[in-house]
C-alpha cells in the first residue's frame, strides 16, 4: 500500500509530459470538435461587433500586439474577428505595438480572406480599400498619445506597412481624428500593452469603445476592465476565441469552421488530464496520510 | 561617475519629469500662452532617443557575443549560432528595405502622373502654350512607360532584375500602353484628358501590384520569409508551448491539498476549469459557466484590484525618487 501511495505522489515527469502530449494530440489527429462553453465575455464581445452599422463605421482599429509564441491564443482570437469584419463588411486598420507582429500583420488577414474565398469564389476583401496594415509602431505610449491629439491621422501616421502614403489608399478616406474610429480591438499576451491604450488613446470627451482578446495567463488582470467596464467584450484565452467562432456559425450557418473550436477541444482535454494528474496526486497523498496515522496509532 | 555628468543627469531627468507632470496637470492656454505649444516636437525628441537605444542593444550584442565567439569562452557555438541568426536576418532585412524604397519610388512616380495629369486640366493659370508643353512631357513620360526595354523604362530599371518575368510586370505593360494610346489620341490644342487619366489610375493600381509582388519575389525577401517561417515563428511557438508541459508536472507535484487555503485554490481552479471546458461528459452542469464567471468578477477582480492599486502607488513612490534621482543609478560604478 506504501508503494502505491509514493507511486501515486512520483509519476515520472516524461510520463507527464507523454500524457499531456497524447491528450493534446488526439482531438487534432482524430480531427473533431466539442461545442464550447458559453461565456459572456465572448457573447458582449460579438454583440458589439455586431451592432457596428457597416454604413457608418469609417474605419475599426485592430492591434495585434502579439507574436508567434502567442499565437494558438491571439491568432485564433484576431482570426474570428476579422472574419466576423469581412463578413459584415467593416473596414479595419491593424497596427501593433510588438515589434515580433510584423510578418503576421500580412499572413493572418491574407488567411482569413483566403478561407472567405473558399467558402465564396466572389468574395475580395482589397488592400487599400476594405483594410489596411500600420504595421509595428515603435514607442507605444508615445505613438498612441501622438494618435490621440492628432487632427490627420493620414500625416500622423503616414504610411502604410509597405511604405504608400495613406492618403493614396481609399480605406482612410473620411479617417481624419480617433473620432472616427469607433472601436479599438486589441490582442495582446500581455496586459500592460492594452493598459497603454486605454490610457493613451483617447481624446477630449472620447475614448473609442474598447474591445480586448488577452491570453488564459491574463484572464484574472483583463477581468478588472471587464467589470468596470472599460472594455465591452473579452476574448477569455483560446476558448474565448472558440465561444466567439460558436457564435459566428450561429449567425452565419453555411460558414466553414476555423481552427479555434478544434484547437479549443485539444485544450479541453489536456486541461482534464491535468485536473485528473492532480486529483492522483492528493489519492496518494491521502493515502500515505492514512498510512501514517495507522503506523502511529499502532506504534 | 563625474559629478558634473551625474549633477546633469539629475537636473535633465528632473526638468523632464516637471515638463510631462506640468503638461499634464496644466490647461492647454493660460493667459494665451499655451505650454504644450512644442509637446510635439518634444515627443518626437523622445521617439529618436529611445530608438537609439536599439543600436545600444547591437553595439551591445556585438560586444558581449563577439568576444565570446573571438576567444572561444563556454559556450561560443551558441553565441555563433546567435550572431549568425543575427547577421543573415540583418542584412536580409536591410536588402529588402533598400529595393522596397527604390520599388516604392518607381511606383509613387506612376501615381505622380495622375496628379500631373489632373494638375494640367485644373490650373487656370496655365497658358495655351505652356499646357501644351506639359501636355508634351507628359506624353513622352507615359510613352516611356510603355517601352518593354528595361533600361530605356524609367519603372523597370528601378525594380530587381530577377522580378521581371512576373505575370504582373506584363499587366503594368499593357496598363501603360493603354494609356500611352489614350494621350497620343488627345488632341494637343483642345485637350480632354478624362480617358487618358482614368488609364493611368489603373496604371498606378498595376504599378502598385507589380511593386508589391516584386518586393515579396526577390532572393532577400524569399529568404527572410524563409527563415521566418521555417525557423523563427515554430521556434517561439515551440518554446512558449514547453510552458504546458512544465505547468502540467508543476501542478501535479504542487497541488497537495495540505491546507484550507491550499483547498481553497484547488476547488477554485477546478470550478474555473470545469466552467469554461466544452460540452462533453465532464460539462456536469448548466451552472458551471455561470460559477466560474461569478468567481472571476466578484472574487477575483477585487484581489487583483487591490493588488493593482497597491504596485501602482509602490510605482508612484518609484517615480518620485527616480524624478529626483534618488535612486542609485545603474551606472553610477560607486554605488
Amino acid at each position: 500500500m506504501r508503494r502505491i501511495a509514493t507511486l501515486l505522489q512520483n509519476i515520472d515527469r516524461r510520463v507527464i509530459y507523454l500524457l499531456v502530449l497524447f491528450s493534446l494530440l488526439t482531438p487534432l489527429i482524430a480531427n473533431f470538435s466539442l461545442r464550447p462553453a458559453p461565456m459572456e465575455t465572448a457573447s458582449s464581445f460579438f454583440t458589439t461587433v455586431e451592432k457596428l452599422d457597416p454604413a457608418a463605421t469609417k474605419l475599426v482599429l485592430v492591434a495585434m500586439d502579439w507574436g508567434p509564441s502567442t499565437q494558438a491564443e491571439n491568432g485564433s482570437q484576431t482570426e474570428v474577428l476579422l472574419e466576423h469584419l469581412m463578413r459584415k463588411n467593416i473596414h479595419f486598420g491593424l497596427i501593433s505595438l510588438s515589434p515580433t507582429a510584423g510578418p503576421l500583420l500580412e499572413s493572418v488577414p491574407k488567411k482569413v480572406i483566403a478561407k472567405m474565398t473558399a467558402e465564396n469564389p466572389e468574395f475580395r476583401w482589397n488592400y487599400g480599400e476594405d483594410w489596411v496594415n500600420f504595421g509595428f509602431q515603435p514607442n507605444a505610449g508615445i505613438m498612441i498619445q501622438n494618435m490621440a491629439r492628432s487632427t490627420d491621422l493620414r500625416a500622423t501616421l503616414e504610411t502604410d506597412a509597405l511604405g504608400t502614403d495613406l492618403k493614396d489608399l481609399a480605406v482612410m478616406n473620411g479617417v481624419n481624428t480617433i473620432r472616427d474610429i469607433p472601436i479599438l480591438v486589441e490582442f495582446t499576451g500581455l496586459v500592460g500593452v492594452f493598459n497603454t491604450w486605454l490610457q493613451f488613446l483617447q481624446a477630449e470627451n472620447y475614448r473609442p469603445q474598447m474591445l480586448h482578446g488577452c491570453t488564459s495567463i491574463t484572464i484574472p488582470e483583463a477581468y478588472i476592465y471587464y467589470a468596470s467596464k472599460q472594455i465591452l467584450g473579452l476574448h477569455e484565452g483560446l476558448a474565448g476565441a472558440a465561444a466567439y467562432e460558436q457564435l459566428l456559425s450561429e449567425r452565419y450557418p453555411s460558414r466553414l469552421i476555423g481552427r479555434a473550436l478544434k484547437l479549443n477541444t485539444s485544450l479541453a482535454i489536456a486541461q482534464l488530464m491535468i485536473i485528473a494528474l492532480i486529483v492522483v496526486g492528493n489519492i496518494g497523498y491521502a493515502l500515505s496520510l492514512s498510512l501514517q496515522k495507522n503506523g502511529a496509532s499502532r506504534g | 561617475m563625474n559629478p558634473f555628468r551625474r549633477r546633469l543627469i539629475a537636473a535633465v531627468t528632473f526638468i523632464g519629469g516637471l515638463y510631462f507632470f506640468l503638461e499634464y496637470l496644466l490647461p492647454e492656454e493660460i493667459h494665451g500662452v499655451h505650454f504644450n505649444a512644442y509637446h510635439e516636437e518634444i515627443l518626437k525628441a523622445l521617439q529618436i532617443v529611445s530608438i537609439s537605444t536599439i543600436g545600444l542593444g547591437i553595439i551591445n550584442i556585438f560586444t558581449v557575443y563577439g568576444t565570446s565567439i573571438l576567444r572561444a569562452r563556454k559556450g561560443w557555438p551558441n553565441a555563433l549560432a546567435l550572431m549568425t541568426g543575427f547577421l543573415l536576418m540583418m542584412v536580409f532585412e536591410c536588402v529588402n528595405m533598400f529595393t522596397a524604397e527604390e520599388v516604392l519610388k518607381a511606383r509613387q512616380d506612376v501615381q505622380l502622373l495622375t496628379k500631373f495629369g489632373d494638375k494640367i486640366i485644373s490650373d487656370k493659370e496655365l497658358t495655351p502654350a505652356a499646357r501644351t508643353e506639359k501636355l508634351q512631357l507628359l506624353k513622352d513620360r507615359v510613352h516611356a512607360l510603355s517601352q518593354t526595354e528595361r533600361l530605356s523604362n524609367p519603372v523597370l530599371r528601378r525594380f530587381p532584375k530577377s522580378t521581371l518575368e512576373l505575370a504582373e510586370e506584363q499587366e503594368f505593360i499593357q496598363a501603360a500602353n493603354r494609356a500611352s494610346a489614350a494621350i497620343n489620341a488627345v488632341d494637343l490644342t483642345n485637350p480632354d484628358l478624362a480617358q487618358t487619366i482614368a488609364e493611368l489610375k489603373l496604371t498606378g493600381q498595376a504599378a502598385a501590384k507589380f511593386a508589391q509582388k516584386s518586393s515579396e519575389s526577390t532572393f532577400s525577401a524569399l529568404a527572410s520569409q524563409f527563415v521566418q517561417e521555417a525557423f523563427w515563428m515554430p521556434l517561439t511557438a515551440a518554446i512558449f508551448s514547453l510552458l504546458a508541459f512544465f505547468m502540467a508536472t508543476a501542478a501535479y507535484r504542487a497541488f497537495r491539498i495540505r491546507s484550507l487555503e491550499a483547498a481553497l485554490i484547488m476547488g477554485s481552479a477546478l470550478l474555473v476549469i470545469l466552467g469554461q471546458i466544452p460540452h462533453g461528459p465532464l460539462y456536469i452542469s448548466e451552472a458551471l459557466p455561470g460559477i466560474r464567471l461569478w468567481l472571476l468578477k466578484n472574487v477575483n477582480t477585487p484581489a487583483f484590484r487591490a493588488i493593482y492599486f497597491g504596485s501602482t502607488v509602490a510605482g508612484l513612490a518609484l517615480a518620485v525618487r527616480i524624478w529626483f534621482s534618488l535612486e542609485r543609478s545603474p551606472l553610477d560604478r560607486e554605488s
